[in-house]
């Protein structure tokens, strides 16, 4: 049963199953035991590193790009163009005293960061940058994707539990509503996309959108209206501006993460801008073809086309996060009553509007 | 079944804000999210300009008169003077009188930007301060060339202006209000109609011409409620009956009509400022002082009263003298002070978001309530 | 009720419409020039009148104390007398200054006077109470100082306009000029 679940072109297992299939190969027993506990770890750590990597720069270009549209500058001095600024922050942070209140709930207090980072982290092993060497690819990748990416909702409702301090528990409160509601119409969204490409599989999805029209066969065309929904709810999601009132500088509750300090408060940030990341990643491979190219064939020779197609999602991934960032810098922040309204009055209804079509798209071209 | 009994929340807004709002501590009694009662408690900025007044010579004390509002020293420099040179029974030459029109009504123009680019950070737009800031910078600039500083000018003296402001100044000046319009939009696309402004600020803390006028609010916050007030009109000084304007009312009384009134009251003051430039151009050669010791100065003995329509309402600065070099008691009436004490009726049944949004747009400057 | 959803869809549509148009806005401005300056690499241009740091100098103060006496910061001049009599501004606290320029505008020589030096940070406060007396006397010393380097270089000069007279005599090459003088023109 096992052996359905995972597909051919799944990294670790594969190299597992050519290993061990391996009759004529004189490879002692020690050698095949070593590479055997070797390989996860090192496909581990090349995720540990990949997503430090990745945090540092989204901060990084967060403060660069509202400066871009605000007239400014942005870091430009710590490092060559101030590429080491936010190392410079992560080392400030990690250097404070970790204070934390007399009256917390000791245990939970001090799990919470991790449950928020942990799941997210573990979620980057199933991003398909390409399609032929994908470190997880399991048949229903993007239910494991969102299940990953709702697991962080405990640890805030957790951290704003055991503060025990009334701003954090309102904060944590209304973060946690924010996301359950808006966890409905990206839900229905997956799901028409799901209808219109017959399988769960994030890069069955992505192969879905490949043909010769190549930028006019995504799916963001038929799907539209899903398009926008999901993009909006990933707003809301993510806790970013129009739908940040749970952060807001200028409410009294300072949120969530009130009582934190040090390196525990620098995990949650952590933790935010990677699932940004995350859902950009999967906003793309849904919508915009993952890592296929816009002009329907590749441009590199044949053995080459890996580092294409992870060029490709990059670009596009980048391309999403910059727009994140400039609706950052120009729309104001929703009242928070608002903001629920909004979810179940206006988006959950498109959804189900959008899955109407998807339906009846499929019905009308024929199964693929 | 009894009836579970709700405990109401004290929650202390606390005098560090993060917005630029100044030192204020508002006591907000919460049932769930709604507010029941507010208290503001202010004092936190209090510098004691009334009593430094009584140590000073009249010209010793005008550069701290410039600190009362830092936003509006100008207002408050022409509040002051005003007193003193009625006492001193002199009038100013008519060019002091443009120069002094003109650069008053170029800082209402800065506080206003100031005060646009706050309250669109307050409602969480973080690209409008730095376009409002920018715009701001410009006028700022200007000031430094005529008086020499970009906030405490200490351009006004005791029959007049300090010196003229010559024509290239006068042009650059016209420079910037024929190129205002058109950077000005990019806030107003911005800002005017979109939902979700629209959704934050329409009819939301109304304010009635009932509730307004027992707690004595004038300016901008009163002329949304429907009262044409405006001093400029009522008692007017300097030479504002020779200018052409209108004062703009809204009847709402809610927080779009003040902002939209703001905005309109911006532009209004640049036709002014183009007004004075023209004059100023064509008549150069008038005196802008009068040759008074700046030392020297001894009023007689008595009791003035002035009225000036400052940024944010009326400033009146009363002014008793009893014939020394040093005045009696100076008394200082500023618009801020009333306006922080109707947040108690305004605030009663919106949430903390909104407690927000309705302080914003009163425009409070606590420096000015607590002189 | 139909009237209604129909008003609101037109709303919905306003709406997005300028929601859209803000971020269009918002979007052109990466293409505008920056407005801050590289400080220290680029510094602002100050205009003339600028307020800045007060400057004495010292011979053509009568220590008349207007200054002092309508300063509003109250503790930022003093006037001291010096031996045979002589008043003169001696100290200037700068750290307490506030710039206003009331006493360089009424004194009545001249003398003090406001520069354009707003650069006033330092480690220690002891710095910014300035001792006018010492000040100008270290001024004067660099002036000798400069007269006297003036001076020696003046010597050079001539020394080596002797040499190169003298070279030209020596010399056939009447081409090099060097120090013609009126009459041989």
């Amino acid at each position: 049963m096992i052996n359905s679940l995972i597909k051919n072109n799944d990294a670790v297992f594969s190299a597992y199953i050519k290993l061990f299939n391996n009759d004529d190969n004189a490879i002692s027993d020690i050698a095949q035991t070593i590479i055997a506990a070797a390989y996860p770890l090192i496909c581990f750590i090349i995720t540990i590193i990949f997503a430090t990597i990745m945090v540092l720069l989204l901060v990084y270009l967060e403060r660069r790009i509202l400066a871009l549209f605000t007239l400014r500058f942005g870091p430009n001095r710590v490092g060559y163009e101030g590429i080491l600024q936010t190392f410079a922050d992560a080392i400030k942070l990690l250097l404070k005293e970790d204070c934390a209140p007399k009256t917390r709930k000791k245990v939970f207090f001090f799990m919470a960061p991790f449950i928020v980072l942990c799941p997210v982290v573990t979620a980057f092993c199933l991003l398909p940058f390409n399609n032929f060497y994908i470190q997880s690819n399991i048949e229903p990748s993007i239910i494991l994707l969102m299940a990953l990416a709702s697991i962080p909702v405990i640890g805030v409702f957790l951290a704003g539990f055991s503060s025990n301090n009334k701003y954090g528990l309102i904060g944590a409160a209304r973060s946690i509503i924010q996301a359950v509601s808006f966890e409905i119409p990206i839900g229905v969204s997956i799901l028409a996309i799901t209808f219109m490409t017959g399988s769960l599989n994030i890069n069955d999805i992505i192969q879905s959108q490949s043909s010769n029209l190549g930028l006019f066969g995504w799916h963001f065309i038929p799907q539209i209206i899903g398009c926008i929904v999901f993009f909006i709810s990933a707003l809301a999601l993510l806790n970013r501006t129009p739908f940040d009132l749970s952060e807001a500088e200028s409410e009294l509750v300072a949120g969530y993460a009130t009582e934190y300090s040090g390196i525990k408060f620098a995990l949650f940030f952590f933790s935010e801008y990677l699932l940004l990341f995350l859902i950009s990643v999967l906003f793309v491979c849904l919508f915009f073809g993952g890592y296929l190219s816009p002009f329907g064939t590749y441009v590199l020779p044949e053995s080459l086309i890996f580092i294409e197609q992870i060029f490709w999602l990059i670009l596009k991934t980048f391309f999403i996060i910059f727009f994140i960032f400039l609706i950052r810098a120009a729309l104001p922040r929703l009242r928070y009553d608002r903001v629920l309204e909004f979810s179940y009055k206006i988006l959950l209804p498109l959804s189900l509007i959008n899955l109407n079509i998807a339906v009846l798209i499929q019905y009308f071209m024929g199964a693929k | 079944m009894k009836e579970l009994a709700r405990n109401k929340m004290t929650v202390n807004i606390g005098p560090q804000h993060p917005s630029t709002h100044g030192v204020l501590r508002l006591s907000v009694e919460l049932d769930g999210e709604k507010i029941t009662k507010c208290t503001p408690y202010l004092g936190y900025l209090h510098r004691g300009l009334e009593k430094a007044a009584q140590d000073r010579l009249f010209a010793q004390y005008l550069p701290m008169v410039d600190r009362v509002d830092y936003l509006a020293g100008f207002f408050y420099s022409q509040a002051y003077l005003s007193a003193v040179e009625e006492l001193l029974e002199i009038e100013i030459p008519k060019n002091a009188q443009y120069i002094r029109v003109l650069t008053m009504e170029l800082n209402r123009v800065s506080s206003h930007l100031l005060w646009l680019g706050c309250f669109l950070m307050d409602l969480g737009n973080q690209g409008a301060v730095f376009y409002a800031f920018n715009l701001r910078n410009e006028i700022l600039n200007i000031f430094e060339k005529i008086t020499g500083a970009r906030m405490m000018h200490n351009y006004y003296i005791f029959g007049g202006v300090r010196d003229k402001i010559s024509n290239n100044i006068l042009n650059d000046i016209l420079d910037f209000t024929q190129n205002f319009n058109q950077k000005f939009k990019v806030l107003e696309n911005m800002i005017t109609e979109n939902p979700i402004f629209l959704d934050r600020t329409k009819g939301l803390g109304i304010l009635t011409s009932e509730i307004a006028l027992p707690y004595a609010i004038t300016g901008v916050n009163l002329r949304a409620s429907g009262l044409s007030l405006d001093f400029r009109k009522e008692k007017p000084y300097l030479i504002y009956d020779e200018l052409d304007f209108t004062v703009p009312t809204a009847f709402e009384g809610d927080c779009y009509s003040r902002y939209k009134l703001r905005i309109d009251e911006i532009k209004i003051s640049l036709d002014l400022v183009n007004q004075c430039t023209d004059w100023l151009l064509s008549h150069q050669e008038g005196k802008v002082a009068l040759e008074l010791n700046q030392i020297n100065i001894k009023p007689k003995a008595g009791k003035a009263v002035s009225y000036t329509e400052s940024v944010r309402g009326l400033v009146m600065c009363h002014l008793i003298t009893d014939g020394s070099e040093k005045p009696k008691r100076v008394k200082w009436r500023t618009p801020s002070f009333y306006a922080v004490q109707v947040l108690e009726k305004l605030a009663i049944g919106n949430t903390i978001a909104d407690l927000m949004a309705i302080y914003g747009s009163l425009d409070i400057v606590l420096p000015e309530a607590d002189r | 009720m139909k009237n209604n959803d129909f008003n609101m869809i037109i709303e919905f549509t306003k709406g997005a419409i300028s929601i859209f148009k803000s971020i269009l806005t918002v979007f052109c401005q990466a293409f505008k020039k920056r407005v801050t300056l590289s400080y220290p690499e680029q510094k602002p241009e100050i205009p003339d009148k600028f307020r800045g740091m007060l400057e004495l100098n010292y011979e053509k103060c009568i220590g008349c104390g207007l200054c002092t006496k309508i300063c509003p910061a109250m503790d930022v001049l003093k006037i001291k007398e010096h031996e045979n009599g002589i008043k003169k501004l001696t100290v200037i606290d700068v750290s307490r200054c506030i710039f206003c320029g009331n006493c360089a505008y009424n004194c009545p020589t001249g003398a003090l006077n406001i520069t354009k030096q707003y650069e006033l940070a330092t480690n220690d406060k002891k710095d910014l109470i300035l001792d006018c007396k010492k000040i100008s006397e270290i001024k004067a010393q660099k002036e000798t100082e400069t007269q006297a380097e003036s001076e020696i270089s003046q010597e050079n000069i001539q020394k080596a306009q002797e040499m190169l007279s003298s070279d030209n005599q020596n010399s056939e090459n009447t081409d090099i000029p060097a120090f013609v003088t009126e009459e041989e023109i």
